[in-house]
């Protein structure tokens, strides 16, 4: 009877820990869940694009490589539609 | 319980007398235990005389009970006396009834119990059961949709749907608890109050659904009374309106699960819902659960995530370069498909105007223009009569053409938007200034069934197959129902509606060597248990010989020169050798015949082994022109050189193809 009583003490017990072990699961996923949002909401290129505006970044109308073997930059004009499109008031 | 037999007389009234007070007071006594163990005394008789020791009067005593209950305070009438004693008499019967009765509810006994236990059984061990047994239901994790670099497009979060129960707290309190929730809630204290005092139920009225889990979180923590959470699933799309016509949006069905409405969501649903799996567990009262007593689980899996060819940052460029063109052009709307060749992989597929999927409800809101609207393609499909008359009409592209004014065929009159007199074109001439005249003269060695085989086997007429919902074939009449004309507009696109996915996926078919790789968006999916399963290729056919795609890639790149020269150099791109259509077609709506503009533009870059297709088609545009040079080239030119940058293609230092235009 004893020994009954100690396994089915220890079982509830572990019954216990096991709740609360999963609650404590279920929190940490709440939260790598909340972070990860906040990480994909981050990464969002409007955001992105938003906050280089308001710190005062532009576009670079420039499309310029750098070939690593010669050293050499290819391209870096500007072609005459950046011209067009330069003119202020003009959106494409 | 029987009474005893009368041969035990002498013992019993023994027994009685002692038990039985004094004669005098009893009388005084109220009613009690006195009347049933007084024996019903013979009319006439005093009480006390009653008391007798005789036989007759023990035996008297259950007969008068069953009579009267309280003989001594009415005497029943003389009369009466000797009819009630046979009764008495017969102690065999008197045992029979009573046997009877007992056997009579014994029976009875037994009836229920082979009731309750035998009969409905069942139903009673289930109705145990289920006070006992909870299933409890394990949600499916509805799976992400990410873009080409991983960045999640549509995810799901675990949000909470807040109740109050108003009758768990006072008047004061529904103050109190209304204005601390008005912070995590975002609402008012008012509008929080207004919900608790006029509840839905007596004891239930839900305060606000897809409460965000941090929210949550801290209103649990604020233990307020008669404040609730149920935990529920919510999709978040963090990109916002971002490639929302791709992904289209999600609802919820009546068991709470989210359901896909419109785009990857509703077409891949099952793919990405998973299967909901359940638990059955015993629970004790407190809730906690039984161990060792068993549990039936049924595990729940995962929804797969789905990986797109969307390139993120491309899509949300050619959203912004479609939104300011419609709001410069006043345009129905305007498109952007940009395809990878090779692969067949389309990497954004813009629109505007667009919508916000976590907003929207119904999937009429949710049109996904490139694929969903139709409309006449232009001058962009010159290049499919151009090549089955290189390859089939005995032309090549040096054939030489004069073009007058304009030309009667099969009935219609056909002319050009510009023209000069004495203008003699090459097939590439008549395709680099975009000759309706010259292109209805090539069209003329096509055979209309080889011309509709061409247009056919580039992808006209039929899905795509890129597995979007609610896709349009287009409509391309088979010969059969052509007129007389339809050979003629049809090699510069008029009568026949195709979409912008289709277009995009002809020129890819160019850019490709003449193999045309079916469009596609998935990239591949992850599994419940996060491996990653590449997508099977597309597959592929082979359209046009290499031959004739290269010819008309060099046709192509001189429409971009074509154009600098005119002032409108929408395809100059330096480093970089462009190909390109312009396209401008007419449709009639209800309204006004001929009077609503297609514009269109589609480019490859770079070189003679473009690594990419931009297709930009803008309906309707009502201001500051309608040709597709001037109205879709604008945003092509944006949307390429972004596409170049992000895409790190270097330029290929090639120079465009010289070819000659005007024929001697």
């Amino acid at each position: 009877m004893i020994s009954l009583l100690v396994i089915s003490t220890t079982l509830a017990q572990g019954s216990f820990q096991v709740t609360n072990l999963q609650q404590q699961d279920a929190t940490l996923a709440r939260q790598e869940q909340a972070l990860s949002q906040q990480v994909a909401e981050a990464q969002s290129p409007a955001l992105i694009a938003a906050e280089a505006t308001q710190l005062g970044m532009r576009p670079n109308p420039e499309l310029t490589f750098i070939d690593p073997r010669t050293g050499k930059t290819v391209s870096g004009k500007v072609s005459r539609a950046d011209e067009q499109i330069s003119v202020p008031g003009y959106t494409p | 319980m029987t009474h005893p037999p009368p041969a035990r007389g002498p013992g019993t009234g023994r027994r009685d007398e002692r038990r039985r007070p004094p004669a005098g007071p009893r009388l005084a006594d109220g009613p009690g235990p006195r009347p049933r163990r007084r024996p019903a005394p013979p009319a006439g008789r005093p009480g006390p005389l009653a008391d007798g020791r005789s036989a007759a009067g023990d035996r008297g005593r259950p007969a008068a009970r069953l009579a009267h209950r309280d003989p001594p305070r009415r005497p029943p009438p003389a009369p009466p006396r000797p009819r009630r004693l046979p009764p008495r008499g017969n102690p065999v019967r008197r045992l029979g009834i009573a046997l009877l009765a007992i056997v009579f509810v014994l029976t009875l006994f037994a009836g229920r119990l082979i009731q309750l236990q035998g009969l409905e059984s069942g139903s009673y061990r289930a109705l145990a059961a289920q006070q006992r047994d909870k299933t409890i239901a394990l949600p499916a994790l509805r799976g992400d949709i990410t873009g080409a670099d991983g960045q999640a497009l549509a995810m799901t979060v675990q949000t909470y749907t807040v109740f109050a129960d108003p009758v768990m707290m006072t008047a004061a309190q529904q103050q109190q608890v209304a204005g601390a929730l008005a912070g995590p809630l975002g609402m008012t204290a008012a509008a929080i109050l207004a919900l608790i005092q006029h509840p839905t139920s007596p004891q239930y009225v839900v305060l606000a659904r897809d409460v965000l889990a941090q929210a949550g979180h801290q209103i649990s923590a604020l233990d307020l009374p008669g404040i609730g959470l149920t935990p529920s699933f919510a999709r978040s799309y963090p990109d916002g309106d971002v490639a929302a016509n791709i992904i289209g949006f999600t609802g919820t069905d009546s068991a709470g699960n989210l359901v896909g409405g419109a785009g990857l969501e509703l077409a891949d649903n099952s793919l990405l819902a998973g299967r909901p799996g359940s638990e059955q567990v015993q629970i004790g009262a407190d809730g906690q659960q039984i161990p060792l007593a068993g549990s039936r689980d049924t595990p729940a899996v995962n929804g797969s995530g789905l990986q797109l060819t969307i390139v993120p940052s491309l899509q949300y460029d050619a959203e912004q370069a479609c939104a300011q063109q419609v709001a410069r052009t006043d345009a129905d709307n305007c498109t952007v498909v940009i395809m990878q060749p090779q692969t067949g992989r389309v990497l954004a597929m813009a629109q505007w105007p667009t919508f916000n999927p976590s907003t929207i409800t119904n999937a009429a809101q949710a049109t996904d223009i490139a694929v969903q609207d139709e409309f006449q393609p232009g001058s962009t499909l010159k290049v499919i009569t151009a090549a089955a008359a290189f390859e089939h009409g005995g032309q090549t592209p040096m054939s030489a053409y004069n073009i007058p004014y304009q030309i009667s065929e099969g009935g219609q009159l056909i002319r050009d938007a510009e023209w000069a007199p004495g203008e003699r074109y090459t097939i590439a001439g008549i395709i680099a200034h975009s000759s309706n005249v010259g292109m209805s003269q090539v069209a003329a060695h096509v055979p209309p069934q080889v011309q509709y085989g061409y247009l056919r086997a580039f992808g006209l007429g039929q899905p795509t197959g890129i597995g979007l919902p609610g896709e349009t074939p287009g409509d391309l009449p088979p010969v059969s129902q052509w007129y007389a004309d339809t050979r003629y507009t049809l090699s510069f696109g008029q009568g026949v509606a195709v979409t912008a996915l289709q277009m995009a996926s002809v020129y890819a078919t160019i850019a490709n060597g003449g193999v045309r790789v079916q469009p596609t968006l998935i990239e591949g999916t992850t599994d419940s248990s996060g491996r990653y399963t590449p997508a099977p290729p597309p597959p592929s056919r082979r359209v046009i010989q290499a031959r004739t795609a290269r010819e008309l890639l060099q046709i192509l790149q001189q429409v971009p020169l074509v154009n600098a020269a005119g002032g409108e150099p929408w395809g100059i791109i330096p480093g970089y050798a462009i190909a390109a259509k312009t396209g401008t077609s007419q449709e009639s709506n209800g309204k006004c015949a001929l009077c609503v503009y297609g514009s269109s533009y589609i480019g490859m870059a770079p070189g003679d082994k473009p690594q990419l297709v931009v297709a930009v088609n803008v309906q309707h545009p009502r201001r500051d022109g309608y040709y597709g040079i001037d109205v879709a080239g604008p945003v092509f030119y944006q949307v390429m050189k972004e596409a170049l940058a992000i895409l790190k293609i270097p330029p290929d230092g090639a120079t465009p193809a010289k070819l000659r235009l005007t024929a001697p």
